[in-house]
Protein backbone atom coordinates (compact mmCIF):
# COMPACT_ATOMS: atom_id res chain seq x y z
CA UNK A 1 0.00 0.00 0.00
CA UNK A 2 1.87 2.76 -1.05
CA UNK A 3 1.78 6.14 0.00
CA UNK A 4 2.49 8.70 3.09
CA UNK A 5 -0.90 7.79 4.54
CA UNK A 6 0.59 3.75 5.25
CA UNK A 7 -0.39 2.93 8.45
CA UNK A 8 2.48 1.86 10.84
CA UNK A 9 0.92 -1.48 12.37
CA UNK A 10 -0.49 -3.58 10.18
CA UNK A 11 -4.66 -4.25 10.25
CA UNK A 12 -4.52 -7.61 10.75
CA UNK A 13 -2.61 -7.25 14.29
CA UNK A 14 -5.20 -4.34 15.83
CA UNK A 15 -8.18 -7.72 14.59
CA UNK A 16 -6.27 -9.49 16.53
CA UNK A 17 -5.95 -7.48 19.35
CA UNK A 18 -9.53 -6.83 19.16
CA UNK A 19 -10.69 -10.47 18.72
CA UNK A 20 -7.59 -11.85 21.93
CA UNK A 21 -6.94 -8.74 24.13
CA UNK A 22 -8.37 -7.18 27.20
CA UNK A 23 -11.83 -5.09 27.50
CA UNK A 24 -9.86 -1.36 27.01
CA UNK A 25 -7.70 -3.08 24.44
CA UNK A 26 -10.07 -4.11 22.29
CA UNK A 27 -11.63 -1.14 22.41
CA UNK A 28 -8.73 0.55 21.49
CA UNK A 29 -8.53 -1.66 18.71
CA UNK A 30 -11.81 -1.53 17.46
CA UNK A 31 -11.69 2.31 17.11
CA UNK A 32 -8.75 2.34 15.25
CA UNK A 33 -9.61 0.04 13.06
CA UNK A 34 -13.01 2.20 12.29
CA UNK A 35 -10.70 5.71 11.93
CA UNK A 36 -8.51 3.28 9.94
CA UNK A 37 -11.31 2.42 7.48
CA UNK A 38 -13.22 5.56 7.47
CA UNK A 39 -9.81 7.17 6.25
CA UNK A 40 -9.50 4.54 3.92
CA UNK A 41 -12.75 5.39 2.77
CA UNK A 42 -12.50 8.88 2.57
CA UNK A 43 -9.41 8.68 0.31
CA UNK A 44 -11.36 6.41 -2.29
CA UNK A 45 -13.98 8.94 -2.19
CA UNK A 46 -12.06 11.94 -2.56
CA UNK A 47 -10.54 10.14 -5.74
CA UNK A 48 -13.73 9.49 -7.46
CA UNK A 49 -14.79 13.34 -6.31
CA UNK A 50 -11.33 14.80 -7.58
CA UNK A 51 -13.17 17.84 -9.94
CA UNK A 52 -15.41 19.04 -7.39
CA UNK A 53 -13.17 18.66 -4.62
CA UNK A 54 -10.91 20.79 -6.30
CA UNK A 55 -13.81 23.23 -6.91
CA UNK A 56 -13.80 23.34 -3.40
CA UNK A 57 -10.21 23.68 -2.12
CA UNK A 58 -9.06 25.73 -5.11
CA UNK A 59 -11.34 29.75 -5.40
CA UNK A 60 -14.76 29.69 -5.64
CA UNK A 61 -14.84 30.81 -9.47
CA UNK A 62 -14.91 34.34 -10.65
CA UNK A 63 -11.50 34.67 -11.11
CA UNK A 64 -9.31 34.41 -14.06
CA UNK A 65 -5.46 33.07 -13.86
CA UNK A 66 -4.14 35.09 -16.66
CA UNK A 67 -0.20 34.94 -17.90
CA UNK A 68 0.71 36.56 -21.37
CA UNK A 69 3.96 34.84 -22.96
CA UNK A 70 6.18 36.74 -25.90
CA UNK A 71 6.63 33.88 -28.23
CA UNK A 72 9.71 36.28 -29.68
CA UNK A 73 8.40 36.21 -33.38
CA UNK A 74 9.46 32.01 -32.94
CA UNK A 75 6.67 29.54 -33.78
CA UNK A 76 8.05 26.19 -32.78
CA UNK A 77 8.19 25.95 -29.09
CA UNK A 78 6.11 27.32 -26.62
CA UNK A 79 7.06 30.56 -25.29
CA UNK A 80 8.85 31.08 -21.98
CA UNK A 81 9.31 34.74 -21.45
CA UNK A 82 6.20 35.41 -19.29
CA UNK A 83 5.04 39.41 -20.13
CA UNK A 84 2.02 39.80 -17.68
CA UNK A 85 1.02 37.98 -14.68
CA UNK A 86 -2.55 38.03 -13.15
CA UNK A 87 -2.65 40.99 -10.82
CA UNK A 88 0.55 42.38 -12.20
CA UNK A 89 1.72 45.94 -13.60
CA UNK A 90 0.57 46.13 -17.21
CA UNK A 91 2.93 45.67 -20.31
CA UNK A 92 4.78 47.74 -22.19
CA UNK A 93 3.64 45.87 -25.19
CA UNK A 94 0.42 46.60 -26.42
CA UNK A 95 -0.83 43.60 -27.42
CA UNK A 96 0.03 41.63 -24.32
CA UNK A 97 -1.94 44.03 -22.27
CA UNK A 98 -4.84 43.54 -25.43
CA UNK A 99 -4.33 40.15 -25.34
CA UNK A 100 -4.48 39.90 -20.88
CA UNK A 101 -8.04 42.41 -21.39
CA UNK A 102 -9.82 40.29 -24.20
CA UNK A 103 -8.75 37.33 -21.96
CA UNK A 104 -10.16 38.83 -19.04
CA UNK A 105 -13.18 39.95 -20.91
CA UNK A 106 -13.94 36.85 -21.89
CA UNK A 107 -13.52 34.84 -18.49
CA UNK A 108 -15.79 37.37 -17.31
CA UNK A 109 -18.70 36.94 -20.21
CA UNK A 110 -18.14 32.82 -18.88
CA UNK A 111 -18.60 33.49 -15.10
CA UNK A 112 -21.27 35.94 -15.39
CA UNK A 113 -23.35 34.85 -17.89
CA UNK A 114 -22.88 31.25 -18.25
CA UNK A 115 -21.88 30.77 -14.21
CA UNK A 116 -18.89 28.62 -16.00
CA UNK A 117 -15.25 28.99 -14.60
CA UNK A 118 -13.02 29.73 -17.21
CA UNK A 119 -12.33 26.62 -20.25
CA UNK A 120 -12.56 23.95 -18.27
CA UNK A 121 -15.10 25.51 -15.60
CA UNK A 122 -12.52 24.29 -12.59
CA UNK A 123 -10.83 27.80 -13.74
CA UNK A 124 -7.99 26.44 -15.70
CA UNK A 125 -5.05 29.01 -16.20
CA UNK A 126 -5.81 30.70 -19.28
CA UNK A 127 -2.72 31.07 -21.27
CA UNK A 128 -1.69 33.69 -23.81
CA UNK A 129 1.20 34.16 -26.75
CA UNK A 130 1.63 37.39 -28.29
CA UNK A 131 3.79 37.63 -31.49
CA UNK A 132 3.39 33.78 -32.63
CA UNK A 133 5.92 33.65 -35.92
CA UNK A 134 7.18 36.28 -38.33
CA UNK A 135 4.10 38.07 -39.79
CA UNK A 136 2.45 35.37 -38.86
CA UNK A 137 -1.40 35.47 -40.26
CA UNK A 138 -3.28 33.71 -37.81
CA UNK A 139 -4.87 32.85 -34.12
CA UNK A 140 -5.91 29.92 -32.83
CA UNK A 141 -6.60 27.59 -29.91
CA UNK A 142 -3.16 24.82 -29.42
CA UNK A 143 -5.28 23.19 -26.77
CA UNK A 144 -2.97 24.56 -23.93
CA UNK A 145 -2.76 28.00 -25.02
CA UNK A 146 -4.08 30.54 -27.45
CA UNK A 147 -1.41 31.83 -30.07
CA UNK A 148 -1.88 35.31 -31.63
CA UNK A 149 0.48 36.03 -34.99
CA UNK A 150 1.00 39.57 -35.62
CA UNK A 151 -0.29 39.75 -39.27
CA UNK A 152 1.68 40.18 -42.39
CA UNK A 153 0.11 44.19 -42.27
CA UNK A 154 -0.98 42.82 -46.03
CA UNK A 155 -4.17 40.42 -45.05
CA UNK A 156 -3.88 41.05 -41.42
CA UNK A 157 -2.67 43.80 -38.65
CA UNK A 158 -2.89 41.59 -36.07
CA UNK A 159 -5.10 39.26 -33.94
CA UNK A 160 -4.95 41.24 -30.33
CA UNK A 161 -6.98 43.90 -30.75
CA UNK A 162 -10.34 42.36 -31.66
CA UNK A 163 -12.22 40.76 -28.71
CA UNK A 164 -14.20 38.68 -30.62
CA UNK A 165 -11.47 36.98 -32.47
CA UNK A 166 -9.65 36.34 -28.48
CA UNK A 167 -13.41 34.98 -27.34
CA UNK A 168 -13.65 32.94 -30.57
CA UNK A 169 -10.29 30.91 -29.98
CA UNK A 170 -11.62 30.78 -26.25
CA UNK A 171 -14.41 29.45 -27.13
CA UNK A 172 -12.97 26.97 -28.95
CA UNK A 173 -11.40 25.67 -25.67
CA UNK A 174 -14.48 25.44 -24.35
CA UNK A 175 -16.01 23.31 -27.15
CA UNK A 176 -13.41 20.98 -26.94
CA UNK A 177 -14.20 20.14 -23.04
CA UNK A 178 -17.89 19.79 -23.59
CA UNK A 179 -18.57 18.84 -26.76
CA UNK A 180 -15.44 17.93 -28.48
CA UNK A 181 -16.56 18.74 -32.28
CA UNK A 182 -14.58 17.23 -34.83
CA UNK A 183 -12.88 19.49 -36.81
CA UNK A 184 -14.17 18.49 -40.27
CA UNK A 185 -17.05 18.82 -42.67
CA UNK A 186 -20.55 19.98 -40.89
CA UNK A 187 -19.24 19.23 -37.05
CA UNK A 188 -15.95 21.09 -38.14
CA UNK A 189 -18.39 24.26 -39.03
CA UNK A 190 -20.77 23.75 -36.14
CA UNK A 191 -17.44 23.81 -34.04
CA UNK A 192 -16.89 27.35 -35.95
CA UNK A 193 -20.07 28.89 -35.46
CA UNK A 194 -20.22 27.92 -32.03
CA UNK A 195 -16.94 29.99 -31.93
CA UNK A 196 -17.85 32.96 -33.89
CA UNK A 197 -21.28 32.64 -31.97
CA UNK A 198 -19.22 33.38 -28.34
CA UNK A 199 -17.01 35.97 -29.65
CA UNK A 200 -19.93 37.50 -30.95
CA UNK A 201 -21.45 37.75 -27.94
CA UNK A 202 -18.33 38.35 -25.93
CA UNK A 203 -18.12 41.31 -27.78
CA UNK A 204 -21.73 42.45 -27.87
CA UNK A 205 -22.16 41.92 -23.54
CA UNK A 206 -18.99 44.32 -23.62
CA UNK A 207 -20.81 47.04 -25.60
CA UNK A 208 -23.78 46.51 -23.70
CA UNK A 209 -25.53 45.66 -27.53
CA UNK A 210 -28.83 44.82 -28.11
CA UNK A 211 -29.34 42.08 -30.86
CA UNK A 212 -30.42 45.18 -33.03
CA UNK A 213 -28.00 47.19 -31.80
CA UNK A 214 -24.83 44.84 -32.97
CA UNK A 215 -23.01 43.94 -35.87
CA UNK A 216 -22.29 41.21 -35.95
CA UNK A 217 -19.31 41.47 -37.15
CA UNK A 218 -16.68 38.94 -36.88
CA UNK A 219 -12.97 40.18 -36.79
CA UNK A 220 -13.84 43.18 -37.58
CA UNK A 221 -10.83 46.09 -37.28
CA UNK A 222 -7.71 43.24 -38.19
CA UNK A 223 -8.37 43.36 -41.93
CA UNK A 224 -5.43 44.80 -43.71
CA UNK A 225 -5.09 46.68 -47.00
CA UNK A 226 -5.26 43.68 -49.48
CA UNK A 227 -8.84 42.37 -47.97
CA UNK A 228 -11.40 44.98 -48.96
CA UNK A 229 -14.59 44.59 -46.31
CA UNK A 230 -15.50 45.41 -42.65
CA UNK A 231 -14.92 42.39 -41.48
CA UNK A 232 -14.61 38.23 -42.07
CA UNK A 233 -17.41 36.96 -41.32
CA UNK A 234 -21.12 38.24 -40.77
CA UNK A 235 -23.63 36.48 -39.09
CA UNK A 236 -26.38 38.83 -40.27
CA UNK A 237 -25.31 38.31 -43.65
CA UNK A 238 -23.11 35.78 -44.34
CA UNK A 239 -21.24 36.31 -47.40
CA UNK A 240 -20.54 39.72 -47.28
CA UNK A 241 -18.26 40.72 -44.69
CA UNK A 242 -15.68 41.32 -47.28
CA UNK A 243 -15.15 41.04 -51.10
CA UNK A 244 -14.10 37.29 -51.39
CA UNK A 245 -16.21 36.16 -48.84
CA UNK A 246 -18.13 33.30 -49.45
CA UNK A 247 -20.14 31.74 -46.84
CA UNK A 248 -23.42 30.54 -47.40
CA UNK A 249 -26.15 31.45 -45.17
CA UNK A 250 -28.55 28.48 -45.93
CA UNK A 251 -28.40 24.30 -46.70
CA UNK A 252 -28.81 25.03 -50.54
CA UNK A 253 -25.96 26.43 -50.44
CA UNK A 254 -23.14 24.57 -48.57
CA UNK A 255 -20.04 24.19 -50.31
CA UNK A 256 -18.25 20.92 -50.57
CA UNK A 257 -14.92 21.60 -51.11
CA UNK A 258 -11.27 19.86 -49.48
CA UNK A 259 -9.98 23.48 -48.22
CA UNK A 260 -9.95 23.94 -45.07
CA UNK A 261 -11.43 21.11 -43.33
CA UNK A 262 -14.26 20.74 -45.59
CA UNK A 263 -15.09 24.65 -45.91
CA UNK A 264 -15.41 24.82 -41.61
CA UNK A 265 -15.00 28.46 -42.10
CA UNK A 266 -17.68 28.81 -45.01
CA UNK A 267 -20.24 26.82 -44.17
CA UNK A 268 -20.09 27.74 -40.37
CA UNK A 269 -22.10 30.83 -42.22
CA UNK A 270 -25.43 28.50 -41.91
CA UNK A 271 -25.55 27.95 -38.12
CA UNK A 272 -24.15 31.65 -37.34
CA UNK A 273 -27.12 32.66 -39.13
CA UNK A 274 -29.40 30.88 -37.31
CA UNK A 275 -28.42 32.03 -34.13
CA UNK A 276 -28.55 35.45 -35.69
CA UNK A 277 -32.02 34.96 -36.36
CA UNK A 278 -32.78 33.77 -33.15
CA UNK A 279 -31.14 36.39 -31.61
CA UNK A 280 -33.18 38.92 -33.37
CA UNK A 281 -36.76 36.77 -33.04
CA UNK A 282 -36.31 36.76 -29.19
CA UNK A 283 -34.51 41.01 -29.23
CA UNK A 284 -32.94 41.98 -26.36
CA UNK A 285 -29.42 40.86 -25.27
CA UNK A 286 -28.88 37.75 -27.52
CA UNK A 287 -26.81 36.24 -24.88
CA UNK A 288 -29.51 36.54 -22.33
CA UNK A 289 -31.71 33.85 -24.51
CA UNK A 290 -30.33 32.91 -27.80
CA UNK A 291 -26.95 32.66 -26.18
CA UNK A 292 -28.61 30.63 -23.30
CA UNK A 293 -30.01 28.19 -25.60
CA UNK A 294 -26.72 27.32 -27.31
CA UNK A 295 -24.62 27.36 -24.58
CA UNK A 296 -27.24 24.67 -22.95
CA UNK A 297 -26.49 22.47 -25.63
CA UNK A 298 -22.29 22.49 -24.79
CA UNK A 299 -22.99 22.09 -21.20
CA UNK A 300 -25.20 19.38 -21.45
CA UNK A 301 -22.91 17.44 -24.09
CA UNK A 302 -25.99 17.30 -25.75
CA UNK A 303 -24.20 16.55 -29.13
CA UNK A 304 -22.07 13.95 -30.60
CA UNK A 305 -18.29 15.16 -31.59
CA UNK A 306 -19.75 13.98 -35.15
CA UNK A 307 -22.78 15.97 -34.94
CA UNK A 308 -24.09 17.39 -38.27
CA UNK A 309 -26.19 20.83 -38.43
CA UNK A 310 -29.59 18.49 -38.63
CA UNK A 311 -28.03 17.06 -34.69
CA UNK A 312 -27.44 19.93 -33.32
CA UNK A 313 -30.67 21.98 -34.46
CA UNK A 314 -32.56 19.73 -32.63
CA UNK A 315 -30.10 19.58 -29.82
CA UNK A 316 -30.89 23.60 -29.41
CA UNK A 317 -34.87 22.64 -30.07
CA UNK A 318 -34.86 20.49 -26.89
CA UNK A 319 -32.79 23.09 -24.56
CA UNK A 320 -34.70 25.79 -25.49
CA UNK A 321 -37.75 23.62 -24.58
CA UNK A 322 -36.14 22.51 -21.53
CA UNK A 323 -34.93 25.97 -20.35
CA UNK A 324 -38.08 27.83 -21.31
CA UNK A 325 -41.13 24.99 -22.00
CA UNK A 326 -41.83 23.29 -24.82
CA UNK A 327 -44.58 25.99 -26.20
CA UNK A 328 -42.25 28.54 -25.56
CA UNK A 329 -41.92 31.63 -28.00
CA UNK A 330 -38.11 30.75 -27.95
CA UNK A 331 -38.67 27.02 -28.95
CA UNK A 332 -40.78 28.84 -32.14
CA UNK A 333 -38.07 31.11 -32.77
CA UNK A 334 -35.22 28.84 -33.11
CA UNK A 335 -37.32 26.01 -35.07
CA UNK A 336 -38.40 29.09 -37.16
CA UNK A 337 -34.92 30.06 -37.57
CA UNK A 338 -33.65 26.50 -38.84
CA UNK A 339 -35.93 26.28 -41.07
CA UNK A 340 -35.04 29.57 -42.91
CA UNK A 341 -31.55 28.19 -43.35
CA UNK A 342 -32.95 24.72 -44.39
CA UNK A 343 -31.61 22.91 -41.79
CA UNK A 344 -35.06 21.72 -40.09
CA UNK A 345 -38.10 21.58 -42.27
CA UNK A 346 -40.93 23.52 -41.31
CA UNK A 347 -42.61 20.52 -41.02
CA UNK A 348 -40.57 18.94 -38.50
CA UNK A 349 -42.28 22.34 -36.00
CA UNK A 350 -43.16 21.32 -32.11
CA UNK A 351 -44.06 19.22 -30.49
CA UNK A 352 -42.70 15.28 -33.00
CA UNK A 353 -38.78 16.71 -32.50
CA UNK A 354 -38.89 17.51 -28.91
CA UNK A 355 -38.72 14.21 -27.11
CA UNK A 356 -40.96 13.42 -23.98
CA UNK B 1 -3.38 24.98 -66.12
CA UNK B 2 -3.30 25.25 -62.34
CA UNK B 3 0.54 25.90 -61.05
CA UNK B 4 0.24 22.57 -59.28
CA UNK B 5 -0.30 21.07 -62.88
CA UNK B 6 3.27 21.67 -64.03
CA UNK B 7 5.74 19.22 -63.33
CA UNK B 8 8.15 22.58 -63.09
CA UNK B 9 6.37 24.27 -60.50
CA UNK B 10 5.47 23.43 -56.96
CA UNK B 11 1.57 24.91 -56.48
CA UNK B 12 0.77 26.04 -52.46
CA UNK B 13 -1.99 26.46 -51.21
CA UNK B 14 -3.02 27.89 -47.73
CA UNK B 15 -6.76 27.13 -46.33
CA UNK B 16 -8.51 27.31 -43.09
CA UNK B 17 -6.61 29.82 -40.06
CA UNK B 18 -9.14 32.23 -38.17
CA UNK B 19 -9.73 34.29 -41.30
CA UNK B 20 -10.79 31.21 -43.52
CA UNK B 21 -9.16 32.22 -46.12
CA UNK B 22 -7.86 29.62 -49.02
CA UNK B 23 -5.26 31.15 -50.80
CA UNK B 24 -2.63 29.73 -53.67
CA UNK B 25 0.80 30.80 -54.07
CA UNK B 26 3.63 28.75 -56.57
CA UNK B 27 7.30 28.88 -57.19
CA UNK B 28 9.50 26.93 -59.72
CA UNK B 29 11.13 23.62 -58.59
CA UNK B 30 14.96 25.37 -59.96
CA UNK B 31 14.28 28.20 -57.09
CA UNK B 32 14.25 25.39 -54.43
CA UNK B 33 17.30 24.48 -52.18
CA UNK B 34 18.24 21.07 -52.31
CA UNK B 35 16.93 20.35 -49.00
CA UNK B 36 13.81 21.59 -49.61
CA UNK B 37 13.13 19.26 -52.71
CA UNK B 38 14.49 16.34 -50.19
CA UNK B 39 11.57 17.20 -48.09
CA UNK B 40 9.44 17.98 -50.67
CA UNK B 41 9.84 14.51 -51.99
CA UNK B 42 9.33 12.87 -48.57
CA UNK B 43 6.32 15.09 -47.64
CA UNK B 44 4.15 13.82 -51.12
CA UNK B 45 5.10 10.38 -50.33
CA UNK B 46 2.29 8.37 -49.32
CA UNK B 47 2.08 8.78 -45.74
CA UNK B 48 0.15 7.67 -42.49
CA UNK B 49 -3.59 9.13 -41.90
CA UNK B 50 -2.38 12.84 -40.60
CA UNK B 51 -3.47 13.41 -37.38
CA UNK B 52 -6.86 15.32 -36.32
CA UNK B 53 -6.90 18.97 -37.25
CA UNK B 54 -6.56 21.53 -34.68
CA UNK B 55 -9.54 24.56 -35.05
CA UNK B 56 -8.23 27.38 -36.83
CA UNK B 57 -4.73 26.13 -37.41
CA UNK B 58 -3.54 26.71 -41.59
CA UNK B 59 -3.47 23.82 -43.53
CA UNK B 60 -0.67 23.58 -46.65
CA UNK B 61 -1.63 21.37 -49.69
CA UNK B 62 1.79 20.96 -51.75
CA UNK B 63 0.41 20.26 -55.21
CA UNK B 64 3.81 19.07 -57.68
CA UNK B 65 2.50 17.35 -61.42
CA UNK B 66 -0.54 15.50 -59.94
CA UNK B 67 0.69 14.78 -56.62
CA UNK B 68 -0.26 16.50 -53.47
CA UNK B 69 0.39 16.25 -50.05
CA UNK B 70 -1.96 17.81 -47.40
CA UNK B 71 -0.46 19.28 -44.08
CA UNK B 72 -1.72 21.02 -40.81
CA UNK B 73 0.68 23.91 -39.64
CA UNK B 74 2.64 22.84 -36.68
CA UNK B 75 3.32 19.73 -38.38
CA UNK B 76 4.95 20.66 -41.30
CA UNK B 77 8.52 19.60 -42.10
CA UNK B 78 11.63 21.72 -41.01
CA UNK B 79 12.38 21.13 -44.41
CA UNK B 80 9.56 22.93 -45.75
CA UNK B 81 9.31 25.82 -43.14
CA UNK B 82 11.88 28.22 -44.67
CA UNK B 83 10.03 27.77 -47.97
CA UNK B 84 6.33 28.85 -46.27
CA UNK B 85 8.44 31.69 -44.78
CA UNK B 86 9.21 32.96 -48.48
CA UNK B 87 6.22 32.75 -49.59
CA UNK B 88 4.65 34.91 -46.97
CA UNK B 89 3.17 38.20 -48.24
CA UNK B 90 2.68 36.60 -51.75
CA UNK B 91 -0.38 34.36 -50.80
CA UNK B 92 -2.72 35.64 -53.25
Amino acid sequence: MPGRHRPIVPPQLFELIARRGSPEDRDTALRTLSIDHSIRTARVENACLAVPLRRLVTQPGGQPHRTIFDAEHREDVHATTVVRVEDGPPAEDPSANEAYDGLGETYRFYWEVMTRDSIDDVGLPLLGEVHFGEGYDNAFWDGERMMFGDGDGRLFTGFTRAIDVIAHELTHGVIERTLNLRYLGQSGALNESISDVFGSLVKQHRLGQTADEADWLVGAGILGPALHGAALRSLQAPGTAFDGDGQPARMSDYVWTSSDNGGVHLNSGIPNHAFYLVATALGGHAWERAGRIWYHVLATRAVPPDARFHTFALATVRAAAALYGRGSPPVGAVLEAWAQVGVLRSAEAPSPVVPP
Amino acid sequence: MSAGARPDRLGVERSGGFGGLTLRASVALDELTPAERAALEEALAPQQPPPAPGPDRFVYRFQLGGREATVQDGQVPAGLRPLLRRLSGHWT
